[in-house]
Parts: C-alpha cells; sequence; structure tokens
C-alpha cells in the first residue's frame, strides 16, 4: 500500500514566526504528535541547519528544505509552510554566508535515503516554476495539498 | 585520458546523486563520454579529492584543495543551471 507522504495538518499556511528554530519547533509539532518522528526530531533539524544550510534562492520566492538524518523518522513525511513574514537563512553551499528570505518551508521527515533522493528529484523539478512557488505561496491550506499531490506528486 | 569527477554534498547521499545524475546526464549530450565520477560527504572530502580533477559541491567544502571547485547549488535550484552546467564541462574539457 502506498502511503501519502503529506495530509493537511502537515500544511501550514501564512504562519507568523520570528526564526527558523520557532518555525520548526511549530511545525514538527504534529509530526511528534503522530510518532511520524522522535522527540528530538525538530532539534536535530535546527542543529543540522547551522552546519548544513538548506536556504535555496529561487524566483521570486526563497525556498528552505530543511531536514535532517533518517535515523530520526520512523514515517516519510512532507510539511509545507508558508510564512507571513520570510525569514533569514543561510544559502545551501553557503559559500559566501548570504542570507536569503525564505518564505516557503518543506521540512522533510524521510527514513531511508532513496526516499530522500525521490523527493529531492520531485522538489527540483518545481523550484524553477516561479508561477508554482507563486500559487504555494498565495495558497489555502487545501489548494497546497491539491498542489503538493498533484503537481509535486507527493 | 579519462577525467575524474568528485560530487561532493553534506551527507554524500541524495543532493550529490540528484546533481550527479543532472551533470552526467549533460556531460553525455556533449558527448564527453571520458568522466569518471564518485560522490562523498564532505566530511571526507579531502581524503578523496586527490584523484579528482573537478568538484562539484552543493556544501561549503571548510578546506583548502588543490582541486577546483564548482558550486552546484544551480543545479538544485534550476536557477543559472546551464551556465554552471557549461563552466563544468569547460573545466573539463580545458584541462
Amino acid at each position: 500500500m502506498s502511503e501519502g507522504l503529506i495530509s493537511e495538518t502537515n500544511i501550514f499556511v501564512d504562519l507568523d514566526v520570528k526564526d527558523f528554530a520557532e518555525l520548526i519547533q511549530q511545525i514538527a509539532q504534529p509530526l511528534i504528535d503522530e510518532q511520524d518522528v522522535v522527540q528530538e526530531f525538530p532539534l536535530q533539524v535546527i542543529k543540522r541547519e547551522e552546519n548544513f544550510p538548506t536556504g535555496l534562492p529561487t524566483e521570486p520566492i526563497g525556498v528552505a528544505i530543511p531536514h535532517t538524518d533518517a535515523k530520526y523518522v520512523h514515517r516519510n513525511r512532507v510539511t509545507i509552510a508558508t510564512l507571513k513574514n520570510p525569514i533569514k537563512m543561510e544559502v545551501m553551499g553557503g559559500m559566501d554566508d548570504s542570507l536569503i528570505d525564505v518564505s516557503i518551508v518543506f521540512l522533510l521527515a524521510l527514513g531511508q535515503s532513496n526516499k530522500q533522493l525521490n523527493i529531492l528529484k520531485k522538489l527540483m523539478g518545481i523550484l524553477p516554476e516561479a508561477e508554482l512557488l507563486e500559487r504555494i505561496k498565495k495558497g489555502t491550506r487545501e489548494e497546497i495539498y491539491q498542489i503538493a499531490i498533484k503537481e509535486i506528486e507527493l | 585520458m579519462g577525467k575524474n569527477l568528485l560530487f561532493v554534498c553534506a551527507t554524500g547521499i541524495a543532493t550529490s546523486t540528484a546533481v550527479t545524475e543532472k551533470v552526467m546526464e549533460f556531460l553525455k549530450e556533449k558527448e564527453m563520454t571520458d568522466v569518471n565520477y564518485s560522490q562523498t560527504n564532505v566530511a571526507s572530502v579531502q581524503q578523496n579529492s586527490d584523484e579528482a580533477d573537478l568538484i562539484v559541491s552543493t556544501t561549503k567544502i571548510p578546506y583548502d584543495l588543490e582541486t577546483p571547485v564548482i558550486n552546484g547549488l544551480a543545479l538544485i535550484t534550476g536557477v543559472g543551471e546551464e551556465k554552471v552546467l557549461n563552466a563544468i564541462y569547460e573545466q573539463l574539457k580545458g584541462e
């Protein structure tokens, strides 16, 4: 049986958070409640982000794809959050330590590396699509869910 | 003589694989077929870079290496992707 990677409880719209840590603590809560991840998952995501930032300078809206080691994950889940005000994040690769504004976040809770690759490739497929990113940013929970299922094919 | 390309990301698993597939596909289209590649995580890059002619990385490499490094971020976002693919091609061709 193929299990869905996303449900509406894993979608957060127009969140008002001040920084990355607050964001992750908040959006990881349903994953913890459902025992999709271990308790320390959000802390591990925050820690990894410090060493290996995941901000992506996509146009016209910055995206981030925070994640952590598969061992903190029981069940594969993708959480999507759109932010009321962008947060500053470091760019993946961080060659020049520059910060970008991120307004769309895909929090990846994936338990196997082949699953990570598979989801990463799906996300890479939509990252260059400015119009799709705009629709996610403006979307309601239901609209984002439909985009996730039908267009990103999560 | 074949060139050696080393792909680097944080864990040496997901991101570098996605980037590897894109680059190798592009080189194939350019009919550059004598390229060998391997992948590694950033913590092991020093041990693995000696034989590499070029490194493509999506993570910051906090060491000084003799091997030239190209930032592969554009291959993830798709923004400026052609430019980076061509830079990789030119670098491999030029040596």
